[in-house]
């Protein structure tokens, strides 16, 4: 308990600390607003838009993004790997093209479907689906691999069906793996929908970021990065209490270690 | 008076090289016969690469024989579909499932899960054989090794099979909890009038458990003797110190080794 | 001449074809190159943009920003996940915003480094730098944290100096490092483009807005093809050098 105490103490005297430099930095080098705002400033400007209902709409737009490409394009992967386990030549075939795109910076697609489907919504849901999509789909195909024959064999002996073999065993055997793979979708996910806002947005926090910088309110810069911090953190945090209710029953030892 | 339980006949397994040209086809087991009667504990023991898993697994139908036959009669009161118990030498015990539910999933796999939960006394009662009384809600994770393997073994045994077959079962286990759990295993088999076999590579465990031992050789995979193991039961610490087992071992050793100079 | 196996045969089939559907249907639909340019006018594109010259400047810029701001990133990672390994209190009085920083979309900060560092490089090195330092820096300190402890005691025993002590635990965390490098590898290139996309004067990230502006398709395929080629070759390098180092290491994958 103690020691606890000491570190959540050191927790808050960093962060008091980070806080304290910004505004001495400002103060001792007078620097403008444009340059670095001050703390309370950008706190400021944070509530301001909290309460005047431009952040919850611009979130709202990134979220709904984000909610439906990360459901699509995951769902998508999940089947896909699924699929891919179940023919090894096709696997071997497809393989190579999956690699590569998968290494592919998502957002390098962006251009290209802004031209296609226009500013709006669609380029930026397709983007979100495909960022999802990569890491679930090869985390989905490399869990099934690496199940331990022994428990096809188990059902084998028990005369199982395909279908208990399936959700009774392969599913729930993989859902750690499934699970690290989504948390990557997710973030990529988020990163996806900001960065489409900048180029295709009409709305969303990526846009608020490009306006702030734009209209040279560097205010309203460091609110919507904080805002864009928040729902990184949300949308995270949703799939990490779900995957604790869910994988009960596995110890994980690692922390995050997905980018 | 005995009743056969079990006909292994010519059982052959070739794995063919493919339809590619220049590989040969590789004989795993050649001409592999014996029977087993009810009630009885037979062990397998050989050198890797004998086929000795291999056979356990053509038994239990988990891979096609290539020639020949096993015959198991059908037990008169198996009201399930199984005939057969694996317990393979990893616990292969579901995670997410307490000891119980795990003992329990053949009836979820072949009733439903409604079944599974209305016979859990029936699991009770094996429970308590194999000593897990008071581990029914724990989870795999919480258990040691030893622990899970006696789960396992319930489990293969909960729909009462014919026959049990156990590929390896104590192979990852250290050797203080092993000697245990082969106290176990016989009362289990003592108490249940199981038919067991048991494929392990240690001549010392064969012999403490068996009332017969199969030795097997390589290149192909062959039965070379079956000794008869006659000591009495039930077996001790003190069994492992006698005379008559002693010969046994030795008898069993120079078998499986003049098979490897060969 | 090396024999291909039927699935690389296959592979291969896979692109032709779908090379001949993408000309088919430029013809049957008669597509515009507003929509989809066809193949050939692709390649010509890409053949005009190499002998001028104009993809090797913007790529070679997008290089170097990447091999900088990895370079930082790996350097400060490890060094900083070293030390954090060792200081217990420190990383869990940390543990917090690591979390955040972690999980926060870091791109986010593009814009305001592009503010104080201006449309040159160093905005989007500052940017690969903060991006691969977290999960170098995590990884460095899992690796280092699964130090089995009969090695400490090993160590003990034979007296070890403290160098040959750090030189125990840097090899007994290089799977994990690496694995920490390589997908760091993978996001500095995404860091590059988005940061250049945001405000760059050249680079790879510049020439794909370039080609949005313009509608020139067949720029933005011969670019996200660059691309993709390139990323193909940086997870192969980090593969090859991880091989080399990790030869005793039986790779999971």
């Amino acid at each position: 308990m103690k020691r606890n105490w000491r570190v959540y103490l050191l927790s808050i005297g960093i962060l008091i600390l980070i806080i304290g430099s910004w505004k001495f930095y400002i103060i001792k080098y007078d620097i403008s607003d444009y340059m670095l705002p001050s703390p309370e400033k950008v706190l400021f400007k944070f509530i301001e838009i909290l309460l005047d209902g431009t952040l919850l709409r611009h979130s709202f737009a990134t979220s709904m993004a984000i909610i439906l490409g990360f459901g699509i394009g995951s769902g998508l992967g999940f089947f896909g790997g699924n699929l891919l386990t179940k023919s090894r030549s096709v696997e071997k075939t497809i393989m190579p093209y999956v690699f590569i795109l998968q290494s592919t910076p998502k957002v390098a697609f962006i251009p290209l479907l802004v031209i296609w489907f226009g500013l709006g919504f669609a380029s930026k849901l397709i983007l979100v689906v495909l960022s999802a999509f990569f890491p679930v789909m090869l985390n989905t195909l490399m869990s099934f691999k690496s199940i331990d024959p022994s428990y096809f064999e188990l059902m084998n002996i028990l005369k199982a069906t395909k279908r208990q073999i399936v959700f009774k065993v392969k599913v729930p055997l993989s859902m750690p793996m499934i699970f690290a793979g989504l948390k990557v979708g997710m973030v990529q996910s988020v990163i996806g929908a900001i960065v489409s806002e900048w180029v295709s947005g009409q709305s969303g926090l990526g846009y608020l970021l490009v306006f702030g910088s734009t209209q040279f309110s560097s205010d309203l810069l460091m609110a919507g990065i904080f805002a864009t911090t928040f729902l990184g953190l949300f949308f995270y945090g949703i799939i990490a209490v779900v995957e604790n209710k869910v994988l009960f029953w596995h110890r994980t030892k690692q922390i995050v270690l997905e980018a | 008076m005995m009743r056969t339980v079990m006909e292994v006949n010519n059982v052959t397994k070739i794995y063919s090289a493919g339809k590619k040209k220049g590989g040969s086809d590789l004989l795993v087991l050649s001409n592999v016969s014996f029977s087993i009667e009810q009630g009885e504990f037979v062990s397998v023991i050989g050198p890797s690469g004998c086929g000795k898993s291999t056979l356990l697994k053509l038994i239990s139908g988990l891979i096609p024989k290539t020639s020949g036959y096993v015959n198991i009669s059908p037990s008169p009161n198996n009201i399930e579909r199984n005939d057969i118990g694996f317990v393979f030498q990893d616990a292969v015990l579901l995670p997410w499932y307490t000891a119980l539910e795990n003992a329990s999933f053949p009836f979820e796999i072949m009733f439903g899960k409604k079944v599974a939960k209305e016979r859990r006394s029936e699991i009770e009662r094996l429970f308590a054989i194999a000593g897990l009384t008071g581990f029914e809600d724990a989870y795999p994770h919480e258990l040691s090794g030893g622990m899970k393997q006696r789960v396992s073994i319930v489990r293969a045994l909960s729909y009462d099979p014919q026959v049990l077959l156990m590929d390896e079962p104590f192979g990852a286990i250290d050797a203080i909890t092993r000697e245990s759990l082969n106290n176990v295993l016989l009362d289990i088999w003592s108490k249940t009038g199981k038919t067991i076999i048991f494929v392990t590579h240690d001549i010392a465990e064969a012999i403490y458990l068996s009332d017969r031992v199969i030795v097997m050789g390589r290149n192909p995979g062959r039965i070379i003797e079956t000794i008869h193991i006659p000591l009495d039961r039930p077996r001790n610490d003190d069994t492992k110190l006698s005379n008559e087992f002693y010969g046994l071992a030795k008898k069993a050793k120079s078998l499986l080794e003049l098979r490897d100079e060969a | 001449m090396g024999k291909l196996k039927r699935e690389q045969i296959y592979t291969i089939l896979v692109l032709v074809s779908v090379v001949i559907m993408w000309k088919l249907s430029t013809i049957i639909f008669n597509l515009s190159a507003l929509v989809l340019p066809p193949p050939e006018k692709v390649l010509s594109r890409a053949m005009e943009l190499f002998k001028s010259g104009t993809v090797q400047k913007h790529l070679l810029v997008t290089m170097q920003e990447i091999l900088v701001g990895y370079g930082y990133g790996a350097v400060f990672g490890i060094l900083v996940g070293y030390i954090l390994s060792k200081a217990i209190v420190l990383e869990k009085a940390l543990a917090p915003y690591i979390l955040i920083f972690q999980t926060a979309p870091k791109i986010s900060l593009a814009p305001l480094f592009v503010l104080w560092f201006g449309l040159g490089m160093t905005s989007k090195v500052v940017l690969i730098a903060l991006v691969t330092f977290f999960p170098i820096m995590i990884n460095t300190i899992v690796g280092v944290r699964s130090t089995p402890k009969e090695y400490y005691e090993l160590l003990t025993i034979l007296k070890a100096t403290r160098i040959q002590r750090v030189k125990v635990e840097i090899n007994n965390a290089l799977p994990e490092m690496f694995s920490g490098l390589r997908i760091a590898l993978v996001l500095s290139l995404t860091s590059a483009i988005i940061g250049e996309m945001m405000g760059a004067k050249e680079g790879l990230g510049v020439l794909l807005l370039l080609g949005n502006e313009m509608y020139d398709l067949a720029l933005l395929f011969v670019v996200i093809i660059v691309i993709s080629l390139m990323s193909l070759f940086l997870d192969v390098f980090m593969e090859l050098i991880q091989k080399k180092f990790l030869s005793w290491h039986q790779l999971g994958d």
